[in-house]
């Protein structure tokens, strides 16, 4: 077992997104300092403090309550990220997350070279790290706060020093450990500093003397009893959110955050190994309101760039109604990730196809909305107007096996069918054909050909009977007309296009 | 220096030379439109595989019927799109002339504005094989026509383009532009442009035949009235009646003499009713 530790020294700032503010800035809780930024450091700050000595300190110190919720919520995205390097992520509240790397390492070939990823994205975050790396998770935790540089406990092939890191957990101070404050009193008076000094110490006698808590905080840290801490899962929905002091006047500027957000997603969804179906924006405005609008995809493949694409389409006929101070996206529908196995000729064409079908469906039914955009189905009826069905577009052939089949078949009963004559083009209302003295009228005379081809169906709901006739039209058109034998009046039901 | 100016037109593409435009359509850029006719009219042998085709004419004179060949190889590839039809494509009788259902999309955008955006976005995915298109004012300007040719060369898309018949004498830059107009049971087609090649061929495609299957004129067919028959009818009167129905099949084959003792029999029965 190989245990990370990451600790976040400066948390309750970095929540906050402070690190960017240059001025004198002090977190206060319950009227206590509870951390001041590096400026208001200098300027004598301190954790523990009174608010009202911090602010006669210093005047000019900015002076904001503490977040806990946010600090949670910080917490909980640096384990959902640090979810991609290990499955055994577990929180260690207030400021630490600890990663089971062991069964990682392989994949990530090098200790040292896993050790820099992690720091360089903390860096690119603008977050402060600490770790601490160990064979238990305990010591791991205690270790992140001296924050050991990884070249002194990883060799050149990459493996821990045991020697190191013994040394290194020795000399901890032991007002780390996880005990009592009055038992931390009487062994610092006892002499005790260091844990190097209480694990020379027997053990029994120790437990005997200051109760079972540091007999086991003992064992702990060895490795000696088992250490179980609730793992940590990824979220059932995604939410992600961005937030512009002063607020974003033009859609434009949006772009650049809802690519943010979409690349935060596109991580969670790898994560997961899943894919959304929604996207559900929220804008914030600076005068308190909000607005809500969303998006509904049917792609088969996360793909940022394209969906940035729908996102402004989607944004184009909205207006902001003011400034917008916090952007918000959250997905709530979620479906399993597709692995199917390609053929390895032809059909890898047809699945980018398809990708690209969906890509334009879902362009069209934003612009113009679900019901301008259909695709037909057929169905067993005996009337002209009943044997088919429109329905909206979806995504092409979710089940392309079952389509695959319909043709082969249709082309067995194609002889059959031929026989019959069938137009082109449907008039779906049939239209009204007036009768004249000269005969048929839709815009023109109509003389009949051939026919009557009797319709006879729906008798179980309300009875129709009709006669149809192809005809010709004075300009040229063969047109498929019928007369309704109930009432005795005629219909354009069709072209021969 | 002639020479020099003329090398110069070419080098800045403002002339060209007729035999390079041969060469460049290859074989491949062509589909055969199914009928030898018109393939021996059209210059590349066929439909062209991408780029704006204009159909010009009414509908319902077999414009589809035309299109059949070429659009059921087409969907062996990818799907089509019927963009703004002015009537709804009868599928059921579409899938028996081999168009797969599944592989069809309607669009009906409202506006103009839309319709025009979406055939862009159509023409230009890559993801349909063909686009049939009409416009609510199909009066399009110049550039609106070329956005949509370019649109459909890059997209690998053959864009069919139905216009009234009333624009032939308007300039397009389609490529390929046809006249369609019915003709006794066939379609004319008449060639109005065609890239590379002269137009102004006409031909004729005779339709099926089935569909012009002339039957007697309606006004001799049998009237079923459910009012008596006259009682004063002569023996003349029964006698055309019965052979208007000998006519029908199921009297086709029945004797003169069949015929005669009905006639008398009718003849006796009725003025005793």
């Amino acid at each position: 077992m190989l245990w990370l530790c990451l600790r976040l020294p400066a948390l309750p700032l970095d929540a906050l997104g402070a690190k960017s503010s240059a001025g004198m800035l002090a977190l206060r809780h319950n009227n206590i300092i509870v951390m001041a930024n590096d400026a208001a450091q200098q300027a004598g700050i301190a954790a523990g403090m009174s608010a009202s000595s911090a602010m006669s300190l210093c005047s000019a110190l900015e002076l904001r309550p503490r977040d806990l919720q946010a600090e949670q919520q910080c917490l909980e995205n640096i384990a959902l990220w640090a979810y991609r390097f290990s499955g055994d992520v577990c929180l260690c509240p207030p400021n630490a997350v600890l990663l089971e790397l062991s069964a990682s390492l392989r994949l990530f070939k090098n200790l040292a070279r896993l050790y820099r990823k992690f720091i360089s994205a903390f860096r690119r975050r603008g977050l402060r790290v600490q770790l601490g790396i160990a064979h238990t998770p305990l010591a791991a935790e205690l270790l992140s706060h001296q924050n050991i540089s990884p070249a002194k406990l990883v060799n050149a092939a990459g493996l821990l020093h045991q020697d190191e890191l013994n040394k290194a957990l020795q000399a901890l101070s032991i007002s780390l450990l996880p005990l009592a404050p009055k038992t931390l009193n009487t062994l610092r008076e006892m002499g005790m500093r260091t844990l190097g000094n209480i694990q020379d110490l027997p053990r029994a006698e120790l437990e005997r003397r200051f109760g079972k808590d540091i007999a086991t905080a003992l064992a702990k840290l060895q490795g000696e009893q088992t250490d179980i801490r609730p793992k940590f899962a990824p979220p059932d929905t995604f939410n992600g959110q961005r937030h512009f002091d002063g607020g974003l006047h033009s859609k434009q500027q949006l772009r650049f955050p809802i690519s943010a957000l979409l690349s935060e997603l596109e991580h969670y969804l790898r994560l997961r190994q899943c894919l959304n179906r929604d996207l559900q924006w929220e804008f914030h405005y600076l005068d308190g309101s909000k607005e809500a609008w969303s998006l509904n995809l049917s792609q088969r493949h996360f793909d940022r760039r394209s969906l940035i694409e729908l996102v402004m389409l989607r944004l184009e006929p909205l207006s902001l109604q003011g400034a917008v101070e916090t952007l918000s996206l959250r997905c709530e529908q979620f479906i399993g990730n597709e692995q199917h196995s390609e053929q390895l000729f032809d059909t890898a064409n047809s699945s980018k196809q398809q990708e690209k079908t969906a890509q334009v469906l879902d362009k069209l039914r934003l612009r113009l909305g679900s019901q301008r955009c259909h695709q037909f189905s057929l169905q067993d009826a005996h009337l002209p107007e009943l044997n088919w069905i429109l329905h909206d577009a979806h995504t092409a052939s979710q089940t392309p096996s079952k389509h695959k089949l319909k043709p082969p078949a249709m082309q067995a009963t194609a002889p059959n069918s031929a026989d019959l004559l069938r137009p082109n083009w449907l008039c779906h209302p049939p239209e009204a054909i007036s009768e004249t003295a000269d005969g048929l009228f839709w815009q023109g005379k109509l003389h009949l050909l051939q026919g009557p081809e009797r319709f006879d169906g729906q008798w179980w709901q309300q009875r129709q009977t009709r006669d149809y006739y192809i005809a010709r039209h004075q300009h040229g058109a063969l047109c498929w007309v019928f007369k309704d034998c109930l009432n005795r009046r005629w219909f354009l039901h069709g072209f021969f296009g | 220096m002639k020479n020099h100016s003329l090398n110069q037109l070419l080098d800045e593409r403002k002339l060209w030379r007729g035999q390079q435009l041969r060469s460049s359509v290859a074989v491949s850029d062509r589909r055969c439109t199914g009928f030898s006719a018109l393939d021996s009219a059209l210059y590349i042998g066929g439909w062209p595989r991408s780029g704006s085709t204009e159909l010009l004419g009414e509908y319902g004179i077999g414009e589809l019927w035309l299109l059949l060949p070429a659009l059921r190889e087409h969907l062996t590839d990818r799907p089509m799109a019927w963009l703004n039809p002015p009537y709804l494509p009868y599928t059921p009788a579409l899938a028996t002339q081999g168009l797969a259902v599944d592989k069809q999309l309607l669009v009906r955008p409202k506006t103009l504005a839309d319709q025009l955006w979406a055939a862009e976005e159509l023409l230009r995915s890559g993801a349909y094989s063909a686009v049939l298109s009409w416009f609510s004012e199909p009066n399009l300007n110049d550039r609106q026509l070329r956005r949509l040719h370019i649109a459909a060369l890059e997209g690998q898309c053959w864009h069919l383009h139905f216009r009234p018949a009333s624009l032939a004498q308007q300039i397009s830059p389609a490529p390929l532009r046809l006249n369609l107009r019915a003709a006794q049971q066939a379609l004319q087609i008449n060639i109005i442009k065609q890239q590379g090649g002269h137009a102004g061929q006409q031909l004729q495609l005779a339709r099926p035949a089935a569909l012009y299957l002339q039957q007697s004129a309606a006004v001799t067919w049998p009237v079923y009235n459910s009012l008596p028959v006259a009682k004063t009818q002569t023996q003349l009167q029964g006698l055309r009646k019965i052979n208007l129905l000998a006519n029908t099949a199921i009297f086709a084959k029945a004797t003169q003499q069949d015929s005669a003792v009905r006639i008398s029999k009718t003849g006796s029965n009725e003025p005793s009713h």
